[in-house]
């Protein structure tokens, strides 16, 4: 009878992990976390900065504007031998513009444009529910841990485990996977802060490779603020003009 | 064949140097930082990010570049024959350019402007004479054996964008079309890239256009219109058309199905029309692939012969590039292209070009060793003033002459019909931050002849960039890389990013 039972317990826990009742319930925490992440029209400034293990630091300033899910440009203002470059990505398309140097050029997700362990994806980051299935959830005390699955072959990293805090129901730490399981990066949100205008999200993400022992890269965010553009700056002929949307 | 091993024997010689200090610097550098990892690792956090305070109306930054550069001429090659038959050099030269492009914008509400000026000042050992610049420059210290100095504007023009759709540019800039990195067939509006350095800033023309954008959802998500005009004159995108004239063109831009797509045309007086097509797209998360194509109409091809006659052909000249870019798990970056230059030459028109200037030449030296005969003869004879020397001048050097005539198009970069070009680069390799060492392999298939071009790129503190790199021509006698005038060529840029 005990046996009994316990197949029962089991079974019931597999129907249950299986249930599209849960899967939504993944995916709708997904949607509530990316939109406690940032609104769906913004602009914000970051500073990135790559500490090598001697302790010494490279840093850029960016300035980013978002729209919707899937449409985000960023534009270098420091240091001056990257000033004017811009970055613009369209769902999973991605263009690098270098002024004096020549048209945007196609780039891919896993290349980087400012070295360090952040990678195009992770700087041009798209909402996680446009890029990722939930495939399944668990709980702790102070956290939900969501596993996903990339949805196409051209995201970045094929699964993540995002750990999301109860409490503020933002990711604390995200672990970011390849296809065949190996830890790839992880990255720590820290310094939850309140933006203004209901925006109350982590103002640091940290982050540290197995693939890059010693070597750090750290995302700071600052001014994240409500505002809306027309699609139009969101393409390749405006990509060069971008630095005039600064207000 | 003894010229082409010598060749090869100096070029190793070159690239194991390079290759013993690149695994020095290699070596000591990454040392040096394990040793130093050994630490812990501290920061301090700064969320201060002043830049963001306000936008600045008016903004100048820009670099500065130092670079000296050392050329070995190859004495027995057909461009060093043509060149200074009459002058012969030394095999060892030193050039040292610097120069200065400060940018500067003004950019208040609807109205911007952008500036580029360009200030050159280098010292040659042998100068290789002035280019006539197009307008605004000047230059300076043209009659200088070895100094040389100019100023220029590379870019400058207002803009006026009303809405975030609609962009009206007018003056002097540099306007990117295609998608291929080393070439771009489809440029109609641009310079040439140098593909030796296809990444370098280059001269814009002078033009005025509109830029008209739509965006969609659904498969098309963009579309975008560009109408251009280019007047032509003298000093005044002299380059674009055969005489005076205005210029018209445009471009359509759609991004469908996550494919880039452009069709563009140019066509007006004195000019060859020509209409041209690219693409572009990620395959996957790292691998993009992209090509052009363009026809250029009623192409007047000058071909010279063995004895120096010239003849054209006319035809329609199709030219086409296919590339792709890949980056593996290491990060290593594989830029790949071939490319079709339909107005180019083949290895047989080549080898006839090459045969014309070495025959030429031994013709020269044969013509001044007999006029050297003669007027010690005559001067043993008692006639010292050899009057007869004068008239047998003018056929001395008729081949060589010849052969002058259309050394605009055949020593031009790409001059042959077929290339492939490869291109490998490792970002940060033993965890060197900001280090890329790069190879490049310009190859005419014509031929085989190539250029091996190896780099690498440091950006040793911020804004403070060093670049050492060798741009090796290799290949057999009567080959485009193999008749090249330099055997090889080292630089070490220094770039100051301000």
């Amino acid at each position: 009878m005990h046996i009994v039972k316990m197949l029962f317990t089991g079974l019931c826990a597999v129907i249950l992990s299986h249930h599209p009742a849960l899967a939504v319930d993944g995916t709708q925490l997904l949607e509530q976390v990316d939109r406690n992440l940032a609104p769906v029209s913004y602009e914000m400034f970051r500073k990135l900065i790559n500490i090598e293990p001697d302790g010494s630091k490279r840093e850029y300033t960016l300035y980013t504007v978002k729209k919707d899910q899937d449409k985000i440009i960023s534009i270098f203002l420091a240091p001056a031998s990257e000033k004017g470059r811009s970055t613009l990505r369209l769902a999973e398309n991605m263009w690098l513009h270098i002024p004096n140097v020549g048209k945007p050029v196609r780039i891919t997700s896993l290349q980087s444009v400012v070295g360090g362990i952040f990678n195009n994806s992770d700087i041009m980051g798209l909402d996680f529910s446009v890029e990722y299935n939930v495939e399944r959830m668990e709980e702790t005390d102070a956290a939900h841990i969501l596993f996903l699955k990339a949805k196409t072959d051209v995201v970045a990293y094929d699964r993540l485990e995002m750990r999301v805090d109860k409490k503020s129901m933002v990711p604390m730490e995200i672990k970011c996977l390849a296809a065949s399981g190996m830890l790839i990066k992880t990255l720590y949100f820290k310094e939850i802060t309140d933006f203004g205008e209901g925006i109350v999200r982590p103002a640091v993400i940290e982050t540290d490779s197995p693939l890059q022992k010693g070597y750090k890269s750290i995302m700071v965010f600052a001014k994240v603020k409500k505002r809306e553009f027309p699609d139009e700056i969101f393409t390749l002929n405006y990509l060069p003009r971008a630095e005039s949307l600064r207000q | 064949m003894e010229r082409y091993m010598g060749r090869i024997g100096r070029c190793s010689r070159v690239v194991m140097s390079i290759g013993i200090i690149g695994l020095l610097s290699m070596g000591i550098v990454p040392a040096a930082r394990s040793f130093a990892a050994s630490g812990e690792t501290s920061y301090d956090l700064d969320f201060e990010i002043p830049e963001v305070e306000s936008k600045e109306v008016f903004k100048i930054w820009g670099y500065s570049e130092f670079r000296p550069f050392l050329r070995v001429l190859d004495k027995n090659s057909a461009l060093y024959k043509q060149k200074y038959a009459k002058n012969p050099q030394n095999a060892v030269q030193t050039n040292y350019l610097l120069n200065l492009r400060p940018e500067m914008s003004f950019d208040y509400g609807q109205i911007g402007a952008y500036a580029r000026p360009r200030l050159d000042v280098d010292w040659s050992e042998v100068k290789s004479g002035s280019l006539v610049l197009d307008e605004p420059s000047e230059q300076f210290w043209e009659n200088d054996a070895h100094w040389g100095a100019s100023i220029m504007l590379e870019e400058g023009f207002v803009t006026w964008r009303p809405s975030p759709s609609f962009t009206a540019e007018a003056g002097k800039k540099v306007l990117n079309w295609g998608k291929g990195y080393a070439w771009n067939p489809v440029a109609f509006a641009s310079r040439p890239k140098d593909v030796d350095d296809p990444d370098h800033a280059r001269e814009g023309y002078v033009m005025s256009y509109l830029d008209y954008i739509r965006s969609f959802d659904g498969p098309l998500k963009t579309l975008a219109v560009t109408p251009l005009v280019l007047p032509v004159a003298d000093r005044l995108n002299a380059e674009l058309a055969s005489g005076d004239s205005l210029l018209f063109g445009g471009k359509i831009y759609a991004l469908l199905y996550d494919i880039d797509l452009d069709l563009m045309f140019m066509a007006g007086d004195n000019y060859d029309t020509r209409i041209g097509f690219d693409f572009s797209t990620n395959l996957t998360s790292n691998l993009e692939i992209h090509g052009e194509s363009a026809i250029r109409f009623g192409y007047n091809k000058n071909i010279i012969d063995t004895d120096g006659e010239i003849r054209s052909k006319k035809f329609d000249a199709l030219n086409f590039l296919v590339g792709l870019r890949y980056l593996n798990s290491l990060d290593t970056t594989i830029i790949v292209e071939y490319y079709h230059n339909g107005e180019g030459y083949s290895p047989g028109e080549l080898r006839d070009y090459y045969d014309l200037i070495n025959d030429g030449y031994d013709e020269y030296i044969e013509n001044t060793t007999n006029s050297a005969l003669q007027r010690n003869l005559k001067l043993l004879k008692g006639n010292a003033q050899g009057q007869s020397s004068g008239s047998s001048s003018g056929n001395e050097t008729s081949l060589l002459q010849d052969s002058s005539q259309v050394a605009d198009t055949y020593n031009k970069s790409t001059a042959g019909q077929d290339y492939l070009y490869l291109r490998i680069s490792q970002k940060e390799p033993f965890d060197i931050l900001f280090l890329t060492p790069t190879v490049t392999l310009i190859t005419n298939l014509g031929d085989l002849s190539c250029s091996l071009n190896p780099e690498i790129s440091y950006m040793i503190i911020p804004n403070l960039e060093l670049k050492p790199r060798l741009v090796i021509p290799l290949g057999p006698p009567q080959s485009e890389f193999g008749e090249k005038m330099n055997s090889f060529r080292g630089e070490f840029r220094v770039t100051y990013y301000f």
